[in-house]
């Protein structure tokens, strides 16, 4: 059964004012058009503001029929009590690092800044 | 002339897709333009259709109608996003039809989707009057715009400018030459990938618009004759028309002469054919066709009755041949060739002084149809 990754790897930093926003939770939600299949996972910032995220896989039995893939990912971090919109991404393929271009995910998420487009993510996050 | 350039077209055929889960914070959340149609449409409106196996049929957002402005104002767009699955499509010519919107005999499976979204387009287009509806998908999606494209111009609703991308082909002979001539030649975009597998099927009776043309192509995207990553719009077609217009796609379709030709080469054992290739099977394809028309004008009246009955397309395919074999000797020999090709595609010995019979014929398409989903499995794994 060939792996489909969902949502990549991706490390990074949070940061508040230029200060890193530990104890930050990171909130990965993704939603998987082909099995109609939704999902989360979550990690929480170190003293640095740094954080990490394994790689999601996907598996489907019949995932070898040829289809378009499409998997949503919203990524939300809450912090000293708000909600930030970190990330919104359609990925299309499932290779690792779809979200980069192929390179590996390493971002710096400020919750200061207005939400922008970086690369093909709406959000705060920004590649390094 | 207002036509969506290839970029264009391409980008709304995959930002479709991203409409299925609507609303979904993703899209909601996104500071791009998802549906890629920015400048060109706008005021959106959704509409669900049901896909897939009789016992499930999940409603989703199957495409949205939306007003074109600027260079576009005056014209509608109907976009429609291709299914997840692929099997019912590579299935074994097990296919039914139905008449289609047009009155034509189309893929039955394929105007069972469209039959469940087409009161939200009758709806959306009463009282409008627009200059010309631009109809465009990718795979299923491509059908269903070619379906969109029949409605409407069966109902001179609009004028019709159709742009599909890895699309199967969608109904019988009728169809594809009513269609094409109601659309007009110049206005029907169809592009494929030589690898994208999903073309290439269902095969005869069905037929691509523009009827007769070969159509538009991008260069083939693998070194394999089929591949599944040569059917993702974002893998392949996106970047296979980026920079491109119209005319550096255009391809030409080999005439009937040239088929004779490869059909000669084939029965004295010449040709250079690879098993398994994408050009053998594209070669199949069309000397299967041209037998099929030269049976058809053989036997006549009896083709009639045979496909009035209640059989599979497979049955007919393989009863025509039949017909053909017993009542032209260059037939019998052209349709013991198209075994044979068949026969090395699949990479099989062909099994000398086998009596050509109707249970052999459909045994030996039903072998390449099975080769296909197989083809399908093969190609996958490359993509892991």
């Amino acid at each position: 059964m060939a792996k489909m990754v969902l949502w990549s790897a991706m490390k990074g930093r949070v940061l508040l004012n230029g200060q890193p926003a530990a104890g930050a939770v990171l909130v990965r939600n993704y939603s998987w058009h082909w099995k109609n299949e939704k999902g989360a996972d979550q990690t929480v910032a170190n003293a640095a503001g740094e954080f990490s995220f394994p790689a999601i896989e996907g598996r489907s039995l019949l995932g070898f029929l040829p289809h378009e893939p499409v998997i949503e990912q919203v990524m939300t971090i809450e912090y000293q009590g708000k909600s930030y919109d970190a990330w919104a991404y359609f990925k299309r393929d499932y290779n690792h690092n779809d979200e980069n271009k192929g390179q590996p995910i390493n971002v710096t998420c400020r919750l200061d800044v207005p939400r922008a487009l970086h690369g093909g993510i709406s959000g705060l996050c920004e590649f390094n | 002339m207002s036509i969506l350039t290839p970029s264009q077209a391409a980008a709304i055929a995959s930002g479709v897709y991203s409409l299925r889960d609507e609303p979904s914070a993703a899209a909601r959340l996104s500071l791009d333009d998802p549906l890629n149609i920015e400048g060109l449409f706008g005021n959106k409106s959704r509409f669900t259709g049901t896909s897939g196996a009789l016992m499930f049929k999940p409603l989703t957002g199957f495409g949205y109608v939306a007003a074109g402005v600027g260079q576009f104002s005056g014209d509608l767009l109907i976009a429609t996003r291709g299914t997840d699955i692929l099997a019912d499509w590579v299935t074994d010519g097990n296919i039914g039809v139905q008449f289609g919107p047009g009155g034509n005999l189309v893929h039955a499976g394929f105007n069972e989707t469209w039959k469940s979204f087409a009161p939200a387009i009758r709806e959306f287009l009463r009282g409008r009057n627009p200059t010309r509806i631009h109809c465009v998908g990718h795979s299923l999606g491509g059908a269903l715009a070619m379906l969109n494209a029949d409605f409407i111009t069966a109902n001179h609703i609009a004028e019709v400018r159709l742009y599909t991308f890895g699309a199967p082909r969608a109904g019988a002979d009728a169809f594809a030459g009513q269609l094409t001539e109601r659309i007009g030649r110049e206005n029907i975009f169809r592009v494929s990938n030589p690898v994208d597998p999903v073309p290439m099927i269902p095969i005869f009776p069905f037929f691509h618009l523009p009827l007769g043309e070969e159509g538009l192509q991008i260069g083939a995207t693998s070194r394999l004759p089929i591949s599944f990553k040569g059917h993702k719009m974002t893998a392949s077609y996106v970047p296979g028309v980026a920079g491109k217009n119209w005319e550096h796609l255009r391809v030409k379709a080999p005439d009937e002469r040239e088929v004779k030709g490869w059909l000669e080469n084939a029965a004295q054992g010449s040709g250079g054919f690879v098993m398994g290739s994408a050009k053998l099977i594209d070669m199949i394809g069309r000397v299967l066709t041209y037998l099929l028309k030269a049976a058809g004008k053989v036997i006549g009246g009896a083709v009639g009755l045979a496909f009035a009955g209640g059989v599979t397309i497979l049955d007919q395919i393989a009863w025509l041949l039949n017909q053909a074999v017993h009542a032209s000797v260059e037939l019998g020999r052209g349709i013991t060739t198209l075994v044979g090709m068949i026969f090395k595609f699949l990479g099989r010995t062909v099994i000398q002084g086998s009596q050509i019979t109707v249970a052999f014929l459909r045994w030996v398409l039903e072998l390449l149809f099975s080769s296909l989903r197989a083809a399908a499995h093969l190609a996958l794994s490359v993509v892991g």
